[in-house]
C-alpha cells in the first residue's frame, strides 16, 4: 500500500550538545531507529520504528535521548480515542488481528486502588516485625476437613492422611511463563530466584530444558492444551503440575509461538519440528466438561503416584465461582485464577481488552462460594492477574487467596518495560526474545537477584502490614475482608467483594 | 604460563566500556568534553571484539578501579583481586 496512514507513536529528542555519537543506541536497539551517518559522524533516528521500550534513554551515557508519547494531537473526540483510531489504520492496512503483549492496558476499575487496609490502634496491639516473629509460610494443597489424633503412651500421633503440600516461605510464586515465550536466561533467573527464596516458578506450556532439572523442586510444570514438552520426566521432576485451562489475557482463545521463536533448543524442549509454529489449540481437546478434567486430573496423579499436587489455572471470567467449585470437586489441589488484567506474550488485542472480569471481584466470589459449599478448605487459591505490590499480595489473600502469582511484576523487577511487543520476538531486554543477540543481555546472575531482591523486599512489607493489623501469620489474614474497607464502589461491588465501605465500623 | 579468559557469554557489544575507558584516559575526564572538545580525542585502552552475536572486551587491566568494570552493565566483565 503506497500512504501509511500512521504516524510515529512516540517522538525521540536527541539534545544535540549532549549526544557524543558513541552509536550505543544504534547497537542496543533492536528495531533499527537509530542510525550512524559516518559522512556526518551523526546519529539519526527513525521514530516510526520506536516502541518505547526506553533501552536506548536507559543506556545512553551522556542522557541526551528522550522519548516521549508524540505530542501530535487528534482532534479531541472522547469516543473515538487515538489508539481506536490508530487500530483502524493498521487494520485496514494490514487486514490482520491486532496482537499485543502483556496485560490489559485499558481504564477499567482496579478494585486494588478502591480498597484500604485497617491497622491497630489502642484497643488491640499492632506488632513489630523487628521484634517478633512473623509468620509468612504458605502450604497450598487439598486439607483435610479434620485432623484426628491419637493418643498413645510415646505421645501424640496424626492418624489423618495429609494430601501433599507446597510449601512456600513467602505467599508469592512467580506465575507460567514459557521457555519460547521467554528466552532461556529469563527462565533461568526465575528458577534460581525461586529457589533462593524458598518459593516456585512455573513452566508455563514450554517444557523444562534438560540443564533446569536442577531446580525441580521450585518448579510448578504445566499441562496445558498443546501438550507440548510433556513427558515423564518431566513430570517427575516438577514439584507440582498444573492444567492450564484458561489464561486472563486470553480467557477462551489458544496460544500461538510463533515459528521465528522455536530456536532448536525451544524446539528440543517442547519437542516440536525447529522454525514451526507453535499452536496450543483453545480448548484441550480432551476435556470438554468437569468429569473429563477429573480424568486428567487424576491421570496426573496416577502418573505421579499422589506425590504431587495438581492445580488447574482458569482466566477469571462471568461464572467463575461455579467454574471453581467444580474444579474443586474435580480433584484439584489447588486453582489458579487468571484476572482480566492478567499478563501474555501475544494475544489479540481485543480479547486482552475486553475479555474477563478483574481479579479482585473473581478470588472474592470463589471464596465466597467454596465456603457456602463447605469445601473452601479441600482447595487452595492462587490469585493472578496484576498483582503489582505488596498492598495487592495483602488485599488478594484478604479477599480470600492463599498465594499470589506475580508475572508482569517479575519482568519489570528483570528489565521489561511494559513495552508490549512480546510477540515481536525484538525485545531489546532481552526478556521475551529468542534472538541470541537480544538474549545475551539478560545476565541470570543479575536477573535472579534483581527478582530475589523483590520477593525479599515484598515480603518485609508484608510484615509491615501485618503487623500494623496485630495479625502475626498470614493465615489469620486469609479471607480476614474485615481488615478491608471500600472507597469510592457502589453497593453491588461491595457486596461482591464482600467487604464494608470505608467508615462502616 | 597466565592466561586471560574472557567471559563472551554476557558481553552484548554496547561498548561502554569503551567509552568510559576513553573518558577515563581523557584531559578532563568529562565525557561530553572529552568527545567533543578534546583533539585528539583520547584512546580507549580496551577493545571489544566482535563476530556475529559473540563479543567480548580485551581490557588492558591496568586500573585499580577500573571505569570499563564499573560501565557493564550485564557483569560481562569483573576485577578479581
Amino acid at each position: 500500500m503506497s500512504l501509511a496512514l500512521l504516524t510515529p507513536e512516540f517522538k525521540i529528542e536527541r539534545d544535540d550538545e549532549r549526544c557524543i555519537a558513541c552509536q550505543v543506541c544504534v547497537r542496543q536497539c533492536a528495531n533499527d531507529v537509530h542510525n550512524w551517518d559516518p559522512e556526518d559522524d551523526w546519529v539519526y533516528s527513525d521514530e516510526s520504528r520506536c516502541v518505547g521500550c526506553h533501552r536506548c534513554v536507559t543506556l545512553c551515557p551522556t542522557h541526551a535521548i528522550t522519548v516521549r508519547r508524540n505530542p501530535l494531537d487528534f482532534r479531541p473526540n472522547a469516543n473515538w480515542t487515538p489508539q481506536i483510531i490508530r487500530s483502524v489504520f493498521k487494520q485496514a492496512e494490514t487486514g490482520r488481528v491486532l496482537l499485543s503483549g502483556m496485560g490489559c492496558d485499558q481504564p477499567y476499575p482496579i478494585y486494588f486502588d478502591h480498597i484500604l487496609l485497617n491497622a491497630s490502634q489502642v484497643t488491640n496491639p499492632s506488632i513489630d516485625p523487628l521484634r517478633e516473629p512473623m509468620e509468612l509460610r504458605t502450604y497450598l494443597g487439598r486439607k483435610p476437613d479434620r485432623v484426628e489424633v491419637v493418643q498413645t503412651a510415646a505421645g501424640v500421633r496424626i492418624e489423618t492422611q495429609l494430601a501433599p503440600q507446597l510449601t512456600l516461605e513467602t505467599p508469592i510464586l512467580f506465575s507460567a511463563m514459557s521457555y519460547g515465550s521467554i528466552s532461556y536466561n529469563a527462565c533461568l533467573s526465575l528458577a534460581r530466584a525461586a529457589e533462593t527464596c524458598g518459593i516456585l516458578y512455573n513452566t508455563g506450556e514450554g517444557g523444562l530444558h534438560p540443564s533446569m532439572y536442577q531446580y525441580g523442586p521450585y518448579t510448578i510444570a504445566q499441562v496445558a492444551s498443546g501438550r507440548f514438552g510433556v513427558h515423564p520426566e518431566y513430570l517427575e521432576v516438577a514439584a507440582a503440575l498444573e492444567i492450564k485451562i484458561g489464561q486472563g489475557a486470553k480467557p477462551g482463545i489458544g496460544g500461538h509461538l510463533p515459528g521465528e521463536k522455536v530456536s532448536a533448543e525451544v524446539s528440543r524442549t517442547r519437542m516440536i519440528p525447529e522454525g514451526t509454529d507453535a499452536l496450543s489449540p483453545a480448548p484441550h481437546h480432551d476435556i470438554y466438561s468437569i468429569e473429563d478434567l477429573r480424568q486428567l486430573i487424576y491421570a496426573l496423579k496416577e502418573a505421579t503416584n499422589y506425590e504431587k499436587p495438581v492445580g488447574v489455572k482458569i482466566a477469571a471470567v462471568h461464572n467463575v465461582a461455579p467454574i471453581a467449585s467444580g474444579i474443586a470437586r474435580a480433584g484439584a489441589d489447588y486453582i489458579a485464577i487468571d484476572g482480566l488484567r492478567g499478563g501474555t506474550g501475544a494475544a489479540p488485542t481485543i480479547i486482552r481488552d475486553n475479555v474477563g472480569i478483574p481479579i479482585e471481584l473473581a478470588i472474592a466470589a470463589v471464596d465466597t462460594r467454596l465456603r457456602q459449599e463447605c469445601i473452601r478448605n479441600q482447595v487452595s487459591l492462587i490469585a493472578a492477574g496484576s498483582i503489582r505490590n505488596s498492598a495487592d499480595v495483602v488485599k488478594a489473600i484478604a479477599l480470600g487467596a492463599d498465594a499470589v502469582y506475580i508475572g508482569t511484576a517479575a519482568l519489570v523487577a528483570m528489565g521489561c518495560h511494559l513495552c508490549q511487543k512480546c510477540y515481536t520476538g525484538k525485545c531489546n531486554w532481552g526478556i521475551a526474545t529468542q534472538d541470541p543477540y537480544l538474549t545475551k543481555r539478560l545476565n541470570p546472575n543479575i536477573g535472579s537477584r534483581r527478582l530475589a531482591n523483590l520477593i525479599r523486599a515484598w515480603s518485609l512489607e508484608i510484615k509491615e502490614m501485618l503487623g500494623g493489623m496485630g495479625i502475626n501469620a498470614i493465615e489469620s489474614l486469609r479471607g480476614n475482608r474485615d481488615h478491608l474497607r471500600g472507597v469510592g464502589l457502589n453497593e453491588v461491588e461491595l457486596r461482591t467483594l464482600g467487604i464494608k465501605g470505608a467508615g462502616e465500623a | 604460563m597466565k592466561r586471560i579468559y574472557v567471559n563472551e557469554e554476557y558481553c552484548i557489544g554496547c561498548r561502554l566500556c569503551e567509552i568510559h575507558c576513553l573518558v577515563q584516559h581523557s584531559q578532563s575526564k568529562k565525557i561530553i568534553k572529552a568527545f567533543k572538545e578534546e583533539a585528539p580525542r583520547a584512546l580507549p585502552r580496551l577493545l571489544v571484539e566482535e563476530e556475529g552475536p559473540l563479543s567480548f572486551a580485551m581490557p588492558c587491566r591496568h586500573c585499580l578501579e577500573a571505569p570499563c568494570v564499573e560501565a557493564c552493565i550485564t557483569w560481562a566483565m569483573h576485577l578479581d583481586e
